[in-house]
Formats: structure tokens, sequence, C-alpha cells
């Protein structure tokens, strides 16, 4: 029987420069006044937060924001990893323009976060914002889901 | 001489998708070998590693087969096997009648195997509504076209014809921005999200161990169509397959290199079955149906090792003819030397074997290829293989070529007659002196040099 | 082995493969009775014509004597004898050692420095092709390593290295317009780097460029790596 590799932690540092090179951003929660009073959908878990912020509680289709709670970040990709649940609407993250994700944790590669054990429900690997290269291959972004992604580190 | 199809595909293609193909494709390239730089130590290791576990993949494909069943089946996960496009087109049709009313929206994901499978038409056929809701497949859509591209399906168009495509089907005003056109598709593609009772995606991994369903793509319409309308269907090649998540991330990292030169396409999809009760949304049923159409044929023979791919692209992305060609000039849904291959070895060599005589055989497929798969042996070959059957022409009697060389007077007196042959009347040459010079003795003889020294 | 594009057009090749071997000290055979590899038939798809001429070269080359040394200035034939052979006789086995001409001085002589200098008055800038079958022997940079210690010659890099010239062998007559199309944006490369020499390792690549250069009236020079190793004194 192999010995398990021990699941290495990330860097935040490379993680905030993965995300700039994909078009995504790692922000504070300060920052967060930014959407204040806007239309969102959030997780259940982060309803104090939307209270603080005055967020207006709206359906998939017309949010303009999302937040969401992702288990753990992949700091060599730049990825965050959402799980399906009761919690929160799949969709929630993929709809509205702007997607806010809060992590706490955060590992170091690809292969740290499948030894580290991907969710059990449905998951999905969120690398950067929605784009496409389909005309001319020029980058666009926001095709279909999100154009903007914006990940909080949680305390 | 009668030309080859491929070729004579070429002769009339406008000179700007050449362009347009030839542009995208070395940007490919390009993009493809730093991201793989970075992200593997050793590359090549990487691709060793990731052929033998395909390998393994197809000679315990039953067993896996068996067990993806099991365990997907555990997670509500419905499970279809079709034997042929017309099977699977039947297993897509009953689901959609039992759940849709006639004329709903079935939003589709970017998919090669419903391609194949010709799944729009089917729909169609019975009365729904397929959408494509991949911007370059949707474009393809609207235009009655076929993509030309595995992984970029409209790479043979430019913004000019997405321009008015667009207008023609009332998404927007003319503009020829790439980002406003692509701004008018989401809005359009949006309500369609909204609207489908069905939603239809291909796969790009299937996990025995877990019976999971990984789906990758950077636009995030695979996510709506998969998880916005009330039942989810992929369907997918039997050699889809991976015994484990634990490959994942090899595969994940190969694919999304080769494709699109990503560290990680943006969204890999782990499907792990419908809503649970308490989720607020998902699909309320999912289904797999396994395709073979074919497929268990050619396990079984010369061509087996087809069956690794992954569809990534990359072999076309450097492959000199296919920039000279584009992908329609190989007539099938898989293009490209991984086409040239695969076509026949489903289709057979009757019916589409030409395709393996239009290649250089360069071998710069091989070199890129994430799985390894041998395409020039293979494209020799079945070059071999309809020689032997006796189809195509003979363009040269190599039979007399083989009599000319299996002699050294007679190799010798045809050297002494080449400057004067090749002044004769040929087809071959005439075709060779089209845009270039017909080669002529420079300098010394080697033999007389030789001669006259020992 | 001289190779048929050598033995019909490009004599000056083979005898500038001989004139190097010889300065490193080699003895150079040449078997006259030598004709073709086989593999235009192979390619094609008629594997019993090309056995025919296959087994004759086995013969005529001792390829089945492991003392047998076989150099030939053509990573395609090499590729031939030591990778098609494989296929057109699947019970067979190669025992002799058969070398593309720059592998055989880098790797089986060791050679890393080419001393001398081109005999021109001015420094020539060049590129170099790879040429395509060297993939299956894995030459990588080989040549342009060896090359790149010449005296005289500004070596410039080929952007898209890896792609193919379009020649193919019968290829470059069944699909001309392809064919010609892969080699025109070969030389459109070759034109951004204002290159005043082609240089590669195969003739197979060389003739067919050379055809539409000259179609062109373009002064670019075209040498094979023979070539340009006699040539450097």
């Amino acid at each position: 029987m192999a010995v398990q590799k021990p699941v290495v932690d990330g860097d935040w540092e490379l993680l905030r420069i993965r995300l700039e090179s994909l078009g995504a951003e790692l922000r504070t929660i300060e920052s967060l006044e930014e959407i204040r009073g806007r239309r969102a959908i959030w997780d259940t878990r982060l309803a104090d937060l939307a209270i603080d912020l005055g967020l207006i509680a709206a359906g998939v289709w017309d949010a303009e924001v999302g937040l969401s709670i992702a288990e753990f970040a992949i700091g060599e990709t730049g990825s965050v990893v959402l799980a399906a649940g009761p919690e929160s609407a799949r969709l929630g993250s993929l709809a509205p323009p702007l997607n806010v994700v809060f992590v706490r944790r955060l590992v170091a590669t690809l292969e740290d976060a499948f030894a580290l054990g991907m969710p059990a429900a449905t998951t999905v690997i969120v690398t950067g914002p929605s784009r496409t290269a389909d005309i001319e291959g020029i980058l666009v972004r926001g095709v279909h889901g999100p154009g903007a992604v914006w990940v909080v580190r949680e305390p | 001489m009668s030309v080859p199809k491929v070729e004579a595909f070429a002769r009339a293609l406008r000179g700007e998708v050449v362009t347009s193909v030839r542009t995208a494709s070395a940007a490919k390239v390009a993009s493809r070998v730093s991201t793989l730089g970075e992200a593997f130590d050793d590359i090549e290791s990487a691709r060793t590693e990731a052929a033998r576990i395909k390998d393994e993949v197809l000679d315990r494909l039953r067993d896996l087969l068996l067990e993806f069943e099991a365990r997907a089946t555990a997670r509500r996960i419905q499970v279809h096997w079709a034997s042929d496009a017309a099977e699977a087109n039947r297993v897509v049709l009953e689901i959609c009648r039992r759940v849709a009313e006639p004329g709903a929206i079935v939003a589709k994901a970017k998919s090669m195997a419903t391609e194949e499978i010709g799944l729009n038409s089917a729909l169609e056929g019975a009365g729904f509504r397929p959408i494509e809701t991949d911007l370059g497949e949707y474009v393809v859509q609207i235009d009655g076209d076929h993509p030309s591209h595995i992984v970029t399906p409209i790479i043979h168009k430019n913004r000019v014809d997405v321009a008015r495509s667009f207008v023609r089907e009332g998404l927007g005003p003319y503009t020829e921005d790439p980002a406003e056109l692509t701004m008018q598709a989401r809005a359009k593609l949006r309500d369609v999200f909204r609207q489908a009772s069905v939603g239809v995606s291909g796969a790009n991994f299937l996990i025995a161990e877990t019976g999971r369903i990984v789906l990758v793509e950077n636009e995030g319409n695979n996510r709506f169509s998969t998880t916005a309308p009330r039942v989810h269907i992929a369907v997918a090649g039997i050699e889809k397959l991976l015994p484990s998540e634990r490959e994942l991330p090899l595969f994940l990292k190969l694919l999304a290199g080769s494709a699109t030169g990503q560290r990680l396409t943006t969204y890999v999809h782990l499907i792990s079955g419908p809503r649970e009760a308490n989720d607020p949304d998902g699909p309320e049923e999912v289904h797999v149906i396994f395709l073979d159409n074919g497929r268990t044929r050619v396990l079984e023979g010369r061509y087996r090792e087809i069956l690794r791919c992954i569809r990534c692209g990359a072999c076309l992305n450097v492959c000199p003819v296919y920039r000279q060609v584009s992908g329609h000039a190989y007539r099938h849904v898989y293009s490209g030397p991984i086409g040239a291959v695969l076509a026949p070895a489903l289709e057979g060599i009757d019916a589409i074997g030409d395709l393996a005589k239009a290649s250089t055989l360069c071998g710069a497929c091989e070199e890129v290829c994430p799985v390894k798969i041998p395409i020039p042996r293979m494209l020799l070959e079945l070059r071999d293989e309809a020689a032997r059957a006796g189809l195509g022409k003979r363009d040269i009697p190599w039979k007399r070529f083989a009599t000319l060389a299996g002699s050294e007077l007679l190799w010798r007196a045809g050297l002494t007659l080449l400057p004067i042959a090749r002044k004769l009347p040929s087809a071959l040459g005439r075709e060779w002196a089209q845009k270039r010079e017909m080669p002529m003795r420079e300098g010394r003889s080697f033999r007389e040099w030789w001669r006259e020294r020992s | 082995m001289l190779t048929c594009l050598c033995d019909a057009f490009y004599g000056e090749v083979g005898i500038a493969t001989v004139e190097v071997l010889q300065r490193i000290g080699c003895r150079v055979e040449f078997p006259a009775e030598q004709t073709c590899c086989g593999q235009p038939p192979f390619n094609a798809g008629d594997w019993a014509a090309s056995r025919a001429v296959a087994e004759r070269c086995r013969t005529v080359f001792e390829l089945d004597d492991p003392a047998s040394v076989v150099v030939t200035p053509s990573s395609s034939c090499a590729a031939m004898l030591r990778e098609g052979y494989a296929m057109l006789f699947p019970d067979w086995t190669l025992r002799a050692q058969v070398f593309e001409f720059g592998e055989f001085l880098v790797r089986h002589r060791g050679i890393v420095e080419w001393p001398g200098r081109l005999r021109r008055e001015e420094p020539i800038r060049a590129v170099y092709h790879r040429a395509c079958h060297g993939r299956g022997l894995h030459l990588g940079d080989l040549h342009e390593r060896l090359l790149g210690t010449v005296e005289g010659i500004e070596w410039v890099g080929l952007p898209q290295a890896e792609q193919c010239c379009g020649f193919g062998g019968a290829f470059s007559a069944t699909h001309p317009k392809v064919s010609t199309g892969i080699g025109m944006e070969k030389l459109a490369q070759v034109a951004t780097t204002g290159a005043e020499m082609l240089v590669s390792g195969d003739m197979g690549c060389l003739m067919h460029l050379k055809g539409l250069l000259s179609r062109q009236h373009s002064p670019i020079e075209v040498r094979h790596f023979a070539q340009v190793l006699a040539e450097a004194q």
C-alpha cells in the first residue's frame, strides 16, 4: 500500500497572481462595500453578511451578484471548489455577472486538491471568469457565466 | 489523374479561411507548449503515464463499464447502452417524450458524441427544438454548417461571418466586435437555459470508481445545460472511462493545456447525480448513454490506440495539412489527424479511407498527442490496408518501381534517363511543376565521383 | 547509403557526406549495387512492392550483421530502415547500426564541435529546417547545435519550427495544392528571419522548397547539412 503524500497548503500570494492572470481578483471583505445594496443571491450561511451589506434578495436569473462558499481553493491553478448542497443554489455561482467566493483553506496543487478529496456532492472547480475564444481566437470574458470572479479569504 | 478529395477541398477553399485556421492554430500551438511546460516537470513522462492509463482502461473496459454502471446507478444516475447512433438517438427521444412537451427546447452543450450520432436532426425530426449553447456551436447551427474543429468549431469563420449571421437571426445590431457579438449570444441563450426542459451534454471523463460524470468547459453553457433543465442526458463513447478520480489531475491538466493552452479549463464539473431532496436546484433526472457505434470493433483491431483520444484537438492545431484544408475537407465530425484515423476506423476504409493519404506523415501530431497515439503509424497501416483491399487509384506504378530498384543495372539506367524523363509529359510531373521547378541534376554525379577516386 | 534523391539529382550531398566522414577518420564504403530503401512505395501503401525493394536493401547493407554501420544523409531513409522495416517485417530484427548522418557524428562519434569556417567574405545569415523524420529518431536540435559551432554563419531561429515543409514524398504530387501551400507557409517563416541560406538534413524537404524558391526567383541559397560541414575548413 503506497503512503499518501501529505496535502500541501498553498501560498495566498501565488493564488492572487494566478487569479489576476485569469482576470479574477483576490479581494478583502472590506472591499465588498462596492456591492452594497445590490440584488443578490447567496449561500444561506452568508445571511448575516448579506444583511450587513444591505443586499436585496433576488432569484438566480435576476441577481447581479452571487455569493458562494468554496470548500477550498487551489493555488497552482487559481481555482475555487464549489459543492452543491441545500445552502446554495448551483446556478447562484453561475448566472449572476459577478460571483463572490469565500474561501478559508488553500491547497497548493490540483493533485493536493484531489488528495484532500473532492466533495461527494456535485462539485464544480471554477478557474476564473467564464470565457470564450470562439471568434477569431480573441478572448472574451463573461460569455454565459460570470465575467467577474472575486475570491475573498475568510479569516 | 483524378484529384483526391482533400486536395479538391483545398483548391476550392477561400484564402481567408486558410488564414483564419492558420492564425488560430499557430497561436494554440504556441500556448500549448508554454502552458504544458509550466504545468509539468516532465511533460514526456506525463504523456507516457496518460497513455498507460488509457491503455489500461481499454484493456479493462468491460469491467470498468460495469463498475461505472453499478456506482452511477447507486447515485440515481440512469445508465443506458446504445450499440449505434440510431439506438442512442432513440433513448434520447424516449426520455424527451416522457419529460417534455412537443416542441420543447433541448439545450445542447458542446459534444462530439452527439455530433457523431446526428442527434440534432433526430430531435428536430421528432418535433423538439435542440439549440446549441456553446457560442461556436450556436453559430454553426444557425448557419446550417458543421464544426470544422473538435474544440473550436468555427475556426473557419471570422468575425464578419459571425456578425452577418447574428444580424440575420435578429440577435442585435451589426457589430464586428467579438465582445459585443458574444454578449448578443449570451442574451439570446440565457432564455434557452431558462426555458429548456432537457439538457444534453457529452462527457469528458466517466469515473468507474465513483460513478461520476466529469465535464470540462470554459463558457458556462455546459453547466447551465446540465443544471437548469429538469433532465440532464450525457452521451458518451464507451472509451471515456477513467478508473478513479486519482487520475483526474493528470488528465485535466493535459487536456486543458493541449486543447486551449490553459492550466485548467474554467469549469470542471463533477456530476454526482440528480439533485438531493433539499437542494434548491439541479436536475431531477440524470442519464448516461454509453455509445458503442463501432468502438468495440476498433478496440479489437489494428487501430485500438486511437481510442485513447481525449478530444483535445492538439493534433489538428499542429497539422500542416489541416491548416491548409480546414476541417470540412475531412467530411466527418472528427477531422484532422485524429479524424483521418478515427473516421475510417469507425466507418470503414472503403467509406473514407482516402483521408489516410492526405498526410505528409510529418509526425507532429504524435509529438503533441497527450496520450501518445501513434497516428503516423496508423496512417501507414490504413494505406496498406486500403492497397490490399484494392481501394484507391494507383497514382504511381510501384510494382514497376520495385522492378527498377531490384537491379543495379536497371536502376542506373533509370537514373541516366531521368534528365530526359523529366521533360516527358506526365500527370505527376505536371502537378509537381504547377508551382515548383522540377528538380535537376546539380553538380557532379556521386557514382562517377566515387568510381573515379577508387 | 546515398539515398535516391542524391543518386538522381544531388550527388554533391553524397560527396560532401563522404568527405566529412573521411575527415573524421572513417573508412567509407559505397556498395554500388544499392538502389532504394523502399520508402516511397511503403508510404504509398504498396507494402508488397516495398518489401521487394527493402529485402534487397537488407542484403546490400548487411542489415543482419551487428558489425555493419550504415550512415545516410537523410533522416527519412534512416527512419525507414529503423522503423519502417519493423512494420514491413514484424518477425525480422535490425542488427546493423543505422544512423542518420548528423546523428552518427554527434551521438556515435561524440563530435560536438565542428572546427572550421565557411569560406565566405561576409558571415551568412542562415536558418535550419528540421526534417520531420528526425522526430521518430529523436534527433531534436542535434544538427543545429553542431552547425552552431561552425564559424562564419549567423544562425537565426525559424519560427514554427515544428511545421513540416509539405513534401511528403508522393503526397507532393498527389496533393500539389496542399503540399505547395504548406511549403509556401514554411518559406514565409523563413522570410521573416531574413535568412540568406536555408539548411536542412534531408534532400526531400530541400528539393521541394528549392523548387518553390526557384520558381519565385529567390536568392536564398539551399544547402544540405553535410555540404555546410564539408565547406567549413
